[in-house]
């Protein structure tokens, strides 16, 4: 399942200090600095058509682009998937409205793709070209995150590859901060303020006001951002790092999403002219069993002061509107927030288990299923890629085995840390994969209980792609990689979840966990609950 | 399915469809005219064979339904509650419409075609009250019926290399254990922790996945633990003739292995232990599950055969009738 997490490659010339200062970046480090971290920094070269890195690959450094230009992008699966079950059957479906699920959902064009990188893509064009100045590979230096995206070479380029101790010495610089934040604002801002939703269809002046009045600032992961009940002096975008919501209630704390680049917060109090009505914490990715331990990162931020935003509001009444849909669905959302948090006391075995994270959990009644595997195939036949998303296997409770499916957990850690942000929360707290997904592995190595499923798909486009010819002509197609596949809860269908639809014996049932396990709450002691079931080969 | 309260509806429609069938068979106005008595050509012997036949073709229809089961066409429950309960009433209606005669030879082998369609589906539906109970407490290690193979070899892998780590090899024999007081081996400190509990998702012992071999190599003493695997596990993890298939045996062989072996080699007969626990629940669970499935392959195939002769009588019966 997955990749390596980190790669050990560091190839090319280690440059001297004597050599980096050459390089204008380099220009306002301190000598005793860069003989501190004597080959932390190489020279690389790259013919036309090389691949520098590859999307979901491991990596631990950053690459500063000296001369030259490549083509940065994500290889989508192929439109046709490759039809698991169906064919014709699905098609007599679809005559008759039995449509089968969309194994994600289809995005405008200009939706953003955020990725590791000086440029951001959008879904209507997932690739772009990388010159002279820019950087790529921050995240999976400073985070060791996956690689977001491929980067292959089209003119011969010179590039410096920088580990984390060097590039955080040169995050310092003022000569690099202020290069980085003026490529930020000329070539990412612009995107990432047209993705906000409520910015969208403003003027491209004002956006270009936005742009300039906009303040970067940056936070230490674990710093608090603001905290419930703060007074509003901005909204932020997210241009680096994580931050994590929360929000404190009688039961306890919270989590109720994790942001990643191009996600914007803080607007709702603005637009009240009151308090934060959440916690917001500039996040840090999880330590990965196995990986090294490392120092906490920092989270950039872009900040909308108050009367920016405020004279955007007032001057268009369609932001305001936006405003109020936004404010109200938050809102609700925190009252159900607050339904869910009710303290109840569990059992150990509970506890172990996690069941009390399922909002949404599944289980199957092992006295009433006759193990005739409808809830799988029900699965696969509802997904137009073929795909289960349940694995009939699993922790058992009492008499219920909890298979691995997707529980909609309260804390959904499997979205930290995505490198592309193609895991998210839907506004019916389903977890959604995007399908410009790279195949990293990360979010089914974070989740605690094996629901999200790596599958290997085609990934290169039949058509004559330009970015596919270009891997193709480097003689290194990649044509099969894994794509994450995650419960999606059937909710576009009207049936509900195909698995207990389909269920002929009422053993398939999804339950929220507070509830059932309210109803449950001293179950005899059964002795087949001593064991985990699962024993997948 | 259990039958439990949820059915009570489909219960007490059939039975009322029944009462139903029966009054207006009893008060046929042909028959009482027939010398011949009740007839499958009245106008109530048709209707009560009309009505059979179409339970008879919903009934069909869920092999069908099974196909597309996510289709819009009712909950499964459903369809497998009318299935039940509408098919035990076909049978009933079906005698009515015979008048409860055998008929010739096509209605006599159809007779014949739906006492077994019958009988399958009640030992199916009987197996289906208490063998997934049986499963529940007797296989806490179930997986997936179509892993149940993998596993099994899985399991004879890990025993092997579980033996291999402790004993050395299992061609040449283990040297004998000659006891030191001091220091204690790291093997005997492991050997007096609790037996962990694999993870989820691993059926292997720790010591089964080599980590054993990386820290101590301390074969003294393992001599035992290589005969009784040569002499009974092999065969018993491939599938032959062993006293380890019963687990009573088991317990005491693994018992006297436990007193002829060195405190640092317990672990291993602990884990070979464990491993020949598992391979007993995966084969018991094949066993159950095989029986659970075993009424479907009289019930599927004979219930479309019954469906073909059906439709013929039915051509012919009306082609011949004298109506």
């Amino acid at each position: 399942m997955g990749k390596a997490m980190i790669t050990a490659e560091f190839e090319g010339v280690a440059l001297t200090p004597e050599e980096l200062k050459r390089f204008d970046i380099f220009a306002d480090v301190q000598e005793a600095l860069l003989k501190k971290f004597p080959g932390t920094v190489r020279r690389r070269e790259f013919e036309p058509g090389e691949v520098v890195c590859r999307q979901g690959e491991g990596g631990t450094t950053a690459f500063y682009i000296v001369e030259g230009r490549c083509r940065i992008f994500i290889a989508r699966p192929e439109e046709e998937r490759r039809r698991g079950r169906g064919g014709l059957i699905a098609r007599i479906g679809a005559l008759f409205g039995q449509p089968r699920l969309a194994a994600s959902p289809k995005h405008d064009p200009d939706k953003l793709v955020p990725i590791d990188a000086t440029v951001d893509l959008v879904y209507g064009r997932l690739a772009s070209t990388l010159g002279p100045g820019d950087v790529f590979g921050e995240m999976s230096c400073l985070n060791y995150a996956p690689r977001s995206a491929t980067v292959v070479a089209e003119t011969p380029c010179v590039m410096l590859e920088i580990l984390r101790n060097m590039y955080e010495t040169l995050m310092r610089s003022k000569t690099f901060k202020s290069r980085m934040d003026e490529i930020y604002r000329q070539r990412a801002l612009d995107n990432h303020l047209k993705n906000v939703w409520l910015f969208e269809g403003l003027p491209r002046d004002t956006i270009e006001k936005l742009k300039q009045s906009a303040e970067l600032v940056s936070f230490d992961a674990g710093t608090t951002i603001f905290q419930e009940g703060d007074q509003a002096d901005g909204m932020y975008l997210i241009r680096r790092g994580q931050v994590r919501v929360s929000k404190t209630f009688p039961g306890g704390e919270r989590r109720l999403a994790y942001l990643t680049r191009g996600d914007c917060f803080g607007e709702i109090a603005l637009l009240r002219k009151g308090v934060r009505t959440a916690t917001c914490v500039a996040d840090d990715h999880p330590v990965i069993e196995g990986s090294a331990k490392r120092p906490p990162s920092r989270v950039e931020l872009v900040k909308i002061k108050t009367d920016d935003f405020n004279a955007i509001v007032a001057a268009f009444p369609d932001v305001r509107a936006r405003l109020e849909i936004l404010a109200e669905r938050r809102l609700t959302e925190q009252v159900e927030a607050r339904v869910m948090i009710t303290p109840t006391v569990h059992s150990r075995r509970v506890e172990e288990l996690g069941l009390i994270q399922g909002q949404n959990l599944m289980i199957i009644d092992l006295e009433k299923c006759t193990r005739c595997d409808q809830c799988a195939q029900a699965c696969v036949a509802a997904h137009d890629d073929g795909l289960s998303r349940l694995i009939r296997e699993g922790p058992r409770f009492d008499k219920y085995l909890v298979p691995a499916s997707c529980r909609m957990c309260l804390d959904p850690v499997c979205m930290i840390g995505c490198p592309v942000g193609s895991i998210r929360k839907a506004k019916d707290l389903n977890i959604v994969i995007e399908d410009w997904c790279v195949g990293c592995g990360k979010c089914a190595r974070q989740c605690p209980y094996n629901s999200i499923q790596m599958h290997p798909l085609e990934r290169i486009r039949k058509s004559d792609s330009e970015s596919t010819r270009t891997l193709a002509e480097s003689g290194e197609v990649i044509e099969v990689t894994d794509r994450a596949v995650v419960c999606d809860q059937c909710t576009d269908l009207p049936t509900g979840p195909a698995c207990v639809y389909a269920c002929p014996h009422d053993a398939a049932q999804r339950v929220n966990a507070r509830d059932f396990l309210g109803a449950h709450r001293h179950p005899a002691p059964h002795p087949s609950s001593i064991r985990e079931t699962s024993m997948r080969a | 399915m259990l039958l439990d309260r949820k059915q009570t509806a489909w219960v007490s429609f059939s039975v009322l469809a029944g009462a139903a069938a029966a009054v207006a068979y009893l008060f046929d106005p042909e028959a009482r005219l027939n010398a011949n008595g009740h007839e499958g050509s009245s106008w109530v012997g048709l209707a009560l064979g009309v009505a059979a036949l179409a339970i008879m073709l919903f009934c069909s229809a869920l092999s069908l339904k099974r196909k597309v089961p996510h289709w819009r066409l009712g909950r499964a429950q459903t369809w497998l509650r009318g299935h039940v309960w509408l098919g035990l009433l076909s049978v009933w209606l079906i005698a009515l419409h015979s008048g409860f005669k055998t008929g010739g030879a096509l209605t006599q082998w159809l007779w014949v075609l739906v006492a077994l369609v019958s009988v399958s589906a009640v030992f199916g539906l009987t197996l289906q009250q208490f063998i997934p109970r049986l499963m529940l407490h007797s296989v806490p290690g179930e997986t997936l019926a179509q892993q149940i193979q993998r596993q099994l070899n899985n399991l004879r892998d890990f025993a092997e290399q579980t033996v291999i780590t402790y004993a050395g090899s299992l061609d040449t024999p283990a040297p004998e254990w000659e006891p030191v007081p001091s220091p204690v081996p790291a093997a005997t400190a492991d050997a007096a922790a609790p037996n962990p509990q694999p993870a989820p998702s691993d059926p292997a012992p720790a010591s089964a996945k080599g980590q054993k071999s990386e820290t101590s190599v301390n074969t003294a003493g393992a001599e035992p633990l290589r005969r009784f695997y040569i002499e009974h596990a092999r065969a018993y993890f491939a599938g032959e003739e062993s006293p380890l298939h019963s687990s009573r045996t088991a317990e005491s062989l693994f018992t006297a292995l436990r007193t002829m072996t060195p405190a640092h080699v317990h672990q291993a007969v602990d884990d070979l232990e464990f491993l020949c626990e598992r391979r007993r629940q995966l084969i018991r669970q094949r066993a159950l599950h095989r029986v659970l499935c075993s009424w479907l392959i009289i019930h599927v195939p004979v219930s479309w055969l019954l469906l073909v002769l059906v439709f013929i009588h039915a051509v012919f019966a009306l082609k011949f009738s004298s109506r």
